[in-house]
């Protein structure tokens, strides 16, 4: 549950109607900050096409972009966000120490490599807002020019995401666990 | 100057090419920060489609949009925003008073009551992470579903535009004057 009902179907017009059917297709059902973004449709849409991209193309491994999508909610205290994604980081293969490293704020310790490095990206982009030199070298060396752009879309899309989530209070679902540290 | 270079139609394929027609045909140019979003022109364009969508055809009007936009860039501290939604915001008739005072974080005198909602429910989320009861309501009130959806959005995608400005820092363009107050 939200603070307001989830939008239904049948609720919109035949044009709106494209737009929730364009989302389903793409996710397979309607959840989470889509209930509630479907009150603007055509909007929804668009926010759900950026996350089709981010999440779905371009070259990044998936597990890596479950990494940067948890680092991000961890940062902005998403519950919602952490708990839907930290369902998707097990089923792409990403190990419970990092996924826990992750929510209780020890990581990057404890990470290497890829992990390492993104999970650095993302605290210094949304916690001291500003990238170091190193990093941004280290992020462009290892996933090149276009990948750097993505990857910080990937992240900005999930701050986007965590804005509706924490406006409406979109509440975890009943399968779903907080996993943030209060 | 940025830490990528800018790109312009003619370093594009044809089929990135179709992606930059897109951005200028939904937003009239893809110069500034769009110029470097093009080194992922999948990316930009769906990004540009949200920006028309909260530009060109949300049910909010657009001083409205411009007060959150610039509490937005206040609150994150982002010059280049800032300033650059401080002349979207001077085009759509907002006072340079009201600009400074939000440049300030304080409470501009002269606004709408709509405005003042719309800035409340901002500053809620931005500061808190939530929004209180009262301002929530008088949101829903005043603007509906669809207006507090976009509302939402609004802030949502320009901390998002923020994330490209500073990971790429970019900054204003030389002998412009920076409106934020300077810290640090």
């Amino acid at each position: 549950m939200a603070r307001i009902p989830d939008v239904s179907r049948e609720d919109l017009s035949a044009e709106e109607q494209g737009y929730y059917d364009e989302i389903v297709e793409s996710r397979g059902g309607i959840r989470g900050p889509y209930g509630v973004l479907l009150h603007s449709p055509k909007l929804a849409a668009c926010v759900a096409a950026t996350g089709t991209y981010v999440r779905f193309e371009g070259d990044m491994d998936n597990a890596l972009r479950e990494v940067v999508v948890l680092a991000t909610a961890r940062e902005i205290k998403s519950q919602y966000e952490f708990a839907a994604h930290a369902r998707l980081a097990r089923a792409a293969g990403v190990s419970e120490d990092t996924i826990q490293g992750i929510a209780k704020g020890m990581a990057p310790s404890g990470l290497s490599g890829d992990e390492a490095l993104v999970v650095r990206y993302v605290q210094e982009l949304l916690r001291d807002h500003k990238v170091s030199a190193a990093s941004f070298d280290a992020v462009k060396d290892r996933f090149g020019v276009k990948g750097t752009v993505e990857l910080t879309g990937l992240i900005g899309h999930y701050m986007l995401v965590g804005q509706v989530l924490a406006a409406f209070a979109v509440e975890l679902t009943g399968d779903m666990v907080a996993e943030i540290p209060e | 100057m940025a830490r990528l270079g800018r790109l312009q139609r003619e370093d594009l394929d044809a089929s990135d090419g179709a992606h930059f027609d897109r951005i200028v045909e939904l937003r009239g140019g893809a110069g500034g920060l769009y110029s470097l979003l093009l080194h992922s022109p999948g990316l930009a364009a769906r990004m540009a489609a949200t920006e028309a969508y909260v530009r060109f055809e949300s049910s909010l009007p657009t001083a409205l949009k411009e007060i959150v936009i610039l509490a937005t860039a206040r609150e994150i501290g982002s010059q280049y925003e800032f300033q650059a939604h401080a002349r979207l915001a001077r085009q759509a008739g907002v006072s340079d008073e009201v600009i400074r005072s939000l440049a300030l974080g304080e409470d501009p005198e002269g606004l709408s009551d709509e405005e003042r909602v719309a800035l409340s429910y901002a500053r809620d989320l931005l500061q808190m992470r939530r929004i209180s009861g009262p301002v929530f309501e008088a949101a829903m009130e005043r603007f509906g579903s669809r207006g507090v959806a976009e509302l939402s959005v609004i802030v949502g995608h320009y901390l998002m535009i923020d994330l490209f400005l500073t990971s790429l820092e970019v900054e204003l363009a030389p002998g412009a004057v920076p409106e934020l107050p300077l810290t640090g």
